[in-house]
């Protein structure tokens, strides 16, 4: 019997537990992928080991298709793993991961092709690879380098699985929507008319001068807090830009030489945010400001 | 003599990380051996070389130090510097050799195996990747991590250090099958391998991969993939799988991309591909692959029928809501604008439809997804629409040419859709202010420019891009576009330049030609070769003249006559070079009509032996302040009419 899409979950979750990860919940606010749960994106940063695995609904507005189209969604599912620093079993670890999810590796083609990943709003950038499990992308396996401009004190490996895709391939099924998420439950039963609503928003009536204007206000406050040296709230307004800049950008009202400039202004932010975070985690921080 | 084994053993590495160590091994096992290898062995988990008859030592280094004098005193004796010298290079200073003004110090060989270890090091640290990484911080770059290191000098184990990972005989096999092996002995690392579900040599893999698809037959790869391929797999097992064939209602090339650019497979023609596994139970591996496949395709199918739903017409009138770049509209403005360009450029109907609908697919989602076949879908959504076929080839050859060698358009047709879209391209980035700089050239300009000029090459229809530029400025400034509100005049020079790389004749050539005020691009290339392939006599017949008449009236033109006046010749040679004046440049001008260069400097060598008789027996600067003024002003006429075939003061004789 292939495992339900929850029990997927459930088992990858007790795997990076039994190997020391702090299982976490989804972030609060949206974001484009788990990369950006402050889970990874901050913790990663500084001296400080840490581990941690979450389930991550990523929220990709230009990427609805109202449900119409069976492989494509404006909002699905990552699992992520942060392994800081990376062990040097990493790979091993990751392997035995998909074992325990039921992949037979010696029937099937494993293999790791060259991806090499950049977040050009958080200034980040990583090497690593797509995993393709007989030739579907299962997982983006990346060695981070670099956040918010940053070099890191340790090298973080990050997993991310396609938790959609697994389940296809595991499952045997053609498309997303057919996946079993509990018995007698589909993932189409479950997501299809959120599909069909959110990408009516994404694309028709998300207000484009209101979203002009949150981005300015969302970047400002973003500065305030900076200078109040909260990175942690401060954080979560540059989650609400780059959102906010999917959504403008969803809507077509953000041309090609716009979006360099929009992602300029995110990395910034990003940037000043990573540095405060670093700069708080050294002993006597507050006494030295 | 022994045979030396070192394996490097990587995570998965980037077939273009494979490539830059295949090239770089050899040199740096020559240079810190003294042997090159005989075998390199390249493969995603492992960078190997074999070093058969490796010399017992190191080859002997000749140093060249300071010069005698600085290393003799006048009395002959080592100074400081010399003893320095013999000292770093590990000699006395009595053995140094004197030749050629310098002294040099022999720095014997070593014993291999007593410094190996570090050799080998060293060639680790050699290796340098065009992109590189860190696993730990701070601590060693490569590819890819460095996760064992297995050297062997016959059966004899060589550590080699590299910050803790691990050392020794032991290497790995297949990643899944293989496990760890033990390598006896340095020649038996290849069959060691073989034996564990890894065939080490790249160049053996491709020939299994090549074997294994003849006999499948009817392959193709126009991508390229295989080269990636070998450097994908250590395992090679050829699968062909296939598709339902209810895809094949896509544009082939959308099919094509999706099996080679996202899953690097060989399409086989009709519904069937092969693909390179590296391992697996075949039957499960291959329908995998296969709902992979249909997955990706479903997923075109499902965006293609949504934009053949709305058609190619429709898809146009959605133009208006894209951005072509902030400050200069939308691709409906664009689309305007090449209209009225394409006109400009003697277009007939089908090249005018075309530009209607160029764009069109900018506003489809199917070139969301596959970008690289912008045009060709555009180009089938046309034919699709039952437009001619002169109209969706012109569409789908507007990219061209799309590299420095590529091909051009085919029909005029696509040729004059190309040439407007590259000016539009370069009018707008000049007037919104975006010239490239050193190497800034984000809207790839130069290439276009580069493009522009081949297409003006081989066109039949003239280019001016001066009054393309100009006109397409003033298109914009009516679509209320925030440009400056001059004309880029520059963009004439910036694409004319060009020419100074492209043409195979040397510069000078060019830049004379291109000083010779031609509107149309096409012509200044031809003036340039006519220029370069004109005899060395010929070159002089109007070069001589050229460079007299505009060296002596040029800095005397303000002295000049506006126009000549005849009753002021009063010397018989002055007369025959303005009745020579007077047959020339008729001549000339008729010539330039024609495009027939070579014609036009006959016709200029001919001004040559009047006016060596005028310098000859005229004073050209005669007390009489008209006389001199009217001489000055033959001279600059002989000086404007040669120089409509060029500014002959840039070439250098």
């Amino acid at each position: 019997m292939a495992p339900t899409f929850q029990q997927t979950i459930m088992t990858l979750e007790r795997y990076w537990a039994d190997r020391g990860c702090v299982i976490m919940q989804p972030y609060h606010t949206e974001v484009g992928a788990g990369t950006f749960n402050p889970a990874t994106a901050l913790r990663c940063l500084g001296p400080e080991p840490w581990r941690t695995a979450y389930v991550e609904p990523s929220i990709r507005p230009a990427d609805g298709r109202y449900g119409e189209n069976p492989f494509r969604f404006q909002h699905y599912f990552q699992y992520q793993v942060i392994l800081k620093p990376a062990p040097d079993d990493v790979l091993d670890l990751y392997f035995g991961s998909l074992e325990a999810i039921g992949i037979d590796l010696e029937a099937h083609d494993v293999r790791l092709v060259e991806d090499d990943w950049e977040g050009p709003t958080l200034g980040a950038w990583g090497l690593g690879w797509e995993v393709w499990i007989d030739g579907m992308e299962a997982t983006q396996f990346t060695y981070f380098q670099q956040l918010g401009g940053l070099d890191l004190e340790l090298v973080p490996a990050e997993i991310t699985y396609g938790l959609e895709r697994l389940a296809m391939f595991l499952q045997g099924k053609r498309t997303a929507f057919e996946i079993e998420w509990a018995p007698g439950v589909t993932w189409g039963d479950v997501y299809r008319e959120n599909e069909r609503q959110w990408s009516a928003y994404n694309f028709e009536h998300a207000a484009v001068d209101v979203l002009q204007r949150r981005f300015g206000e969302h970047e400002a406050e973003c500065r305030h807090l900076v200078e109040q040296r909260l990175p942690l709230p401060a954080y979560d307004q540059v989650l609400k830009c780059s959102h906010t800049f999917n959504l403008l950008d969803a809507r077509g009202a953000i041309s090609v030489t716009e979006r360099a400039a929009y992602i300029a202004r995110v990395r910034n932010l990003a940037r000043r945010v990573a540095q405060l975070y670093v700069e708080m985690l050294e002993p006597d921080a507050d006494a030295a400001a | 003599m022994p045979t030396l084994l070192l394996e490097i053993g990587c995570e998965e590495l980037p077939a273009s990380a494979c490539r830059e160590a295949a090239e770089q091994l050899p040199r740096l096992c020559l240079t810190l051996l003294g042997k090159a290898p005989s075998r390199v062995l390249i493969g995603p988990r492992r960078l190997a070389v074999l070093v058969e008859e490796l010399p017992e030592r190191t080859p002997d280094e000749v140093r060249r130090g300071p010069s005698e004098r600085v290393a003799f005193d006048e009395e002959g004796r080592p100074t400081k510097a010399a003893e320095g010298f013999a000292r770093g290079a590990g000699t006395d200073v009595s053995r140094l050799e004197r030749r050629d003004g310098h002294v040099y110090a022999v720095v014997p060989g070593v014993r291999l195996a007593d410094v190996l270890p570090g050799r080998l090091r060293t060639i680790l640290d050699g290796l340098a990747f065009g992109k590189s990484m860190v696993w730990r911080a701070g601590g060693p770059r490569f590819s890819r991590p460095v996760r064992w290191l297995c050297a062997k000098l016959d059966v004899e184990t060589v550590p080699v250090e590299l910050d803790g990972v691990p050392s020794g005989g032991t290497s790995f096999g297949h990643r899944f099958t293989g496990g760890p092996v033990e390598i006896p002995e340095a020649a038996a690392y290849e069959e060691t391998l073989r034996a564990h579900g890894v065939e080490p040599d790249a160049g053996e893999r491709r020939r299994l991969i090549v074997e294994a698809l003849d006999a499948i037959g009817g392959w193709s790869d126009p991508g390229g993939v295989l080269d990636e391929v070998v450097y994908l797999v250590e395992h090679p097992i050829v699968l062909t799988g296939t598709f339902d064939e209810r895809f094949l209602a896509l544009p082939e090339r959308v099919v094509v991309t999706a099996m080679q650019s996202h899953q690097r497979y060989l399409p086989l023609g009709g519904s069937r591909f092969a693909f390179v596994a590296n391992g697996g139970a075949p039957d499960l591996v291959r329908a995998g692959n296969e709902r992979v496949l249909e997955g990706r395709l479903d997923d075109a199918a499902f965006t293609f029928e949504r934009d053949v739903d709305k058609g190619v017409d429709e898809l146009a009138a959605m133009l208006g809501t894209i951005t072509f770049v902030a400050g200069a509209g939308s691709m409906a403005d664009k689309t305007a604008r090449l209209a009225r360009l394409v006109a400009e450029l003697g277009g007939g109907e089908a090249t005018r439809e075309a530009a209607r609908l160029a764009k069109a697919d900018q506003a489809a989602e199917l070139v969301r997804e596959f970008p690289e076949l912008e045009g060709h879908i555009g180009a089938e959504y046309a034919r699709l629409a039952g437009y001619p076929d002169a109209v969706c080839n012109a569409i789908e050859q507007q990219y061209l040419p799309d590299s420095a060698g590529g091909p051009l358009p085919a029909s005029e047709a696509g040729k004059v859709l190309a040439v407007a879209e590259r000016i539009d391209n370069l009018t707008v980035a000049f007037s919104l202010g975006e010239r490239p700089s050193g190497t800034r050239d984000p809207y790839g300009l130069r290439r276009a420019a580069i493009g522009l000029c081949r297409l003006a090459m081989a066109s039949a229809f003239p280019v001016d891009v001066g009054a393309l530029v100009r006109l397409d400025h003033r298109l914009l400034l009516e679509q209320a576009a925030e440009v400056s509100p001059e004309p880029p005049d520059d963009v004439r020079d910036f694409v004319a330049e060009r020419l100074e790389g492209l043409l195979d004749v040397p510069v000078e050539f060019v830049r004379a030609a291109r000083g010779a005020g031609l509107a149309q691009l096409g012509q200044v290339a031809s003036l340039a070769l006519a220029l370069s392939k004109l005899p060395d006599d010929r070159l002089e017949a109007v070069h001589t003249p050229y460079t007299r008449s505009a060296r002596l009236a040029g800095k005397e033109a303000e002295q000049a006559a506006a126009t000549l006046d005849p009753g002021l010749l009063v010397e018989e040679a002055e007369r025959a070079v303005a009745e020579a004046l007077d047959g020339v440049s008729p001549r000339i001008e008729a010539a330039l009509d024609h495009d027939d260069f070579d014609a036009a400097l006959a016709a200029g060598a001919d001004l040559g032996p009047p006016l060596d008789r005028f310098f000859e027996d005229v004073l050209v600067m005669a007390e009489d302040a008209a006389v001199r003024a009217n001489r000055l002003r033959l001279l600059l006429d002989v000086r404007d009419t040669l120089g409509r075939l060029g500014d002959f003061s840039l070439i250098p004789r």
